[in-house]
């Protein structure tokens, strides 16, 4: 068989036989600057989801190099796991924080190691995101009007946050900047 | 204040009716404007919102979401790409979603579009406050050629319950071919929604793809004419739609969906939020809309300032009459209060004429503002923005008919009975 007409036919057998991974078909927005909060609320529960570029909460976005770095991974990971220093509902709906969970393959096993783990993303990979998921239960979520984001002050590199609503008075979408902190439900 | 003043300030202003009739239509058209662009805008988004009520996402093949959101719900712009029916079957499957809507556009009769869809539509589609549709006469599409129209069309083409129809293909006005061969019967008529449901022809998906049976490349076969009641023995399960109405068990769940529908793996597909859409839509039109509510705000300011020289320049014609009026014993600030009460005629005259003046634009140009943009304007009093809006142009008036009273006021006696020459 000719060299060219194999190698053609052997990428379209792979393109066939190998599923495409999601990611393949839905690439995420990526500006560094720039973040996502996704906001939920059903019956009692809050469900608050950041997206943002590693930049924004790190200045780089690959697995931590040297003793600097990974110092600054442990700080941002702890401070992303206390949701008050994220995001604070109205204080009248009396809602409790529940686990946070982070997601950032790029990190993957690397906080508070020293050798990073080998499922790692490959490191050609330019951008990489961290993705926080909040879920709060509230007593009074009537009560529940606004919710405060506290990620500007600490975090310079941010400059917007776009944020999503999905709630009992329907959807919404709003900007967060700067100047603009809060959320209205 | 003398009793005689708003008698006085009233005749005198008639004596000069041309003068000042200008000055009222020029505020007039400084409120259509300002008070206009603000109602337009407020019309636009309650319409806009109230035609997605009930609906978590709106899924079609891969496109800008407030594309398609346009497009598939208010028919406004480009047309987006098809989706597969697999992918809607899929959706259909996916277990966060409790019901989803077929929507299938392209076609259209008298420049109303049709719409082909299922009888969930009936069942599932919302607008307003979540206010589900209802069928005025007769009844939903049972049969192949069985169409239910919107209560628009009803109205404009006075079609009754048991006519026939036959549908065009293409879009807008101008019929490029007509599906003559397969009419359809008018099955039912839906109650008025104030959407894009109204100015809508509804069929079944079925139907859609039996009008096309003998159709290729856009065009009827030369020769061949499938017969309507052979259509019913081929295979009318459509290959794409153009876009689904998805309801969610749990609306919360929507994000989560979103994702698993944005990676759908057989075809890129968007899913879209509707209400964030339309939020985005907002965000990107409001600097053309501040724009225009500043250059309103331009002109009205200009009509203010054409007043205060109107009645300024008009003081020097005046001068006898107002010098009269002083020697009879009206005191300066009686002539004072005559001139800013003027101005306060002509500014309330102006914001009155200019409500007016709307509420005529409203009803006349209601119905091609409906057709062609799917806003409905509502003809109404003034409330909140438009009120402190209106409150301010009043204020202005008043405020800019101070200038020529403070001008007279200082005026001497003297002046007006000896006027040089």
């Amino acid at each position: 068989m000719h060299a060219g007409k194999w190698i053609s036919a052997s990428i379209l057998v792979a393109l066939g036989t190998q599923p495409v991974a999601p990611e393949a078909l839905a690439h995420q927005a990526h500006v560094h600057g720039l973040a996502t909060i996704q906001v939920a609320v059903a019956g009692d529960k809050l469900a608050i989801t950041l997206n943002t570029p590693l930049d924004n909460l790190l200045g780089f976005e690959s697995a931590p190099a040297n003793a600097s770095q990974r110092r600054a991974v442990d700080a941002m990971v702890a401070r992303l796991r206390r949701s008050e220093t994220v995001a604070v509902p109205s204080a009248g709906a009396g809602c409790v924080a529940g686990p946070v969970r982070l997601n950032a393959p790029v990190l993957a096993g690397t906080s508070g190691h020293d050798t990073p783990s080998g499922n790692a993303p490959p490191a050609n990979e330019e951008h990489a995101n961290m993705e926080a998921a909040y879920v709060f239960t509230c007593a009074r979520p009537e009560a529940l009007r606004e919710i405060e984001v506290r990620l500007f002050g600490e975090l310079p590199r941010l400059k917007r946050i776009d944020v999503q609503i999905a709630g009992p008075r329907g959807q919404a979408s709003q900007r967060l900047t700067t100047k603009n902190r809060l959320v209205r439900l | 204040m003398n009793p005689f003043i708003p008698i006085l300030a009233a005749r005198s202003a008639w004596n000069r009716r041309l003068t000042l009739g200008m000055m009222v239509l020029s505020v007039a058209l400084s409120v259509v404007l300002l008070v206009g662009i603000e109602r337009l805008r407020t019309d636009a988004r309650t319409s806009f919102a109230e035609a997605v009520s009930g609906t978590d996402l709106i899924v079609g093949a891969r496109a800008n979401p407030v594309e398609l959101l346009l497009y598939a719900v208010f028919r406004i712009g480009a047309a987006t790409n098809n989706m597969g029916w697999p992918s809607y079957l899929a959706l259909a499957d996916d277990p966060a979603v409790a019901w989803t809507v077929p929507l299938s556009l392209g076609d259209s009769h008298r420049g109303f579009a049709v719409l082909g869809t299922t009888s969930a539509y009936f069942d599932h589609f919302r607008h307003g406050d979540r206010t589900p549709l209802k069928i005025a006469q007769g009844k939903r599409f049972e049969q192949l050629f069985d169409t239910v129209i919107g209560a628009d069309v009803a109205t404009a083409s006075g079609y009754r319950l048991g006519d026939r129809i036959t549908l065009s293909h293409g879009a807008g006005d101008t019929v490029l071919a007509e599906h003559g061969d397969k009419p359809f019967t008018v099955v039912g008529i839906l109650a008025r929604t104030g959407t894009p449901v109204d100015r809508t022809v509804h069929v079944s998906l079925e139907a859609i793809e039996a009008i096309h049976l003998n159709w290729q490349g856009g065009a009827p076969v030369p020769g061949l004419s499938i017969p309507a009641e052979f259509a019913r023995k081929f295979n009318l399960t459509p290959k794409s739609i153009t876009a689904a109405l998805v309801g969610l068990h749990n609306r919360s769940d929507v994000f989560a969906a979103q994702r698993r529908i944005n990676a759908a793996r057989a075809e890129p597909l968007v899913a879209v939020m509707p209400g964030v859409a339309l939020d985005n839509l907002w965000q990107m039109v409001g600097t053309a809309e501040r724009t225009m509510t500043g250059i309103s705000a331009l002109v009205a300011a200009v009509s203010f300032i054409g007043l205060v020289a109107v009645v300024l320049a008009g003081l020097g014609e005046r001068r006898r009459e107002l010098a009269v009026l002083r020697s009879v014993g009206a005191a300066p600030r009686d002539v004072f209060t005559l001139l800013a009460f003027e101005g306060l005629l002509i500014t309330l005259s102006g914001v009155v004429l200019g409500l007016a003046l709307l509420t005529a634009a409203a009803s006349l140009l209601g119905e091609f503002v409906l057709t062609r943009y799917g806003v409905v304007l509502r003809v109404r009093l003034p409330d909140g923005a438009e009120l402190s809006m209106l409150l301010a142009i009043i204020a202005t008036g008043l405020a800019a008919s101070l200038v020529p009273g403070y001008r007279a006021y200082r005026m001497a006696l003297a002046d007006g009975l000896a006027p040089r020459l």
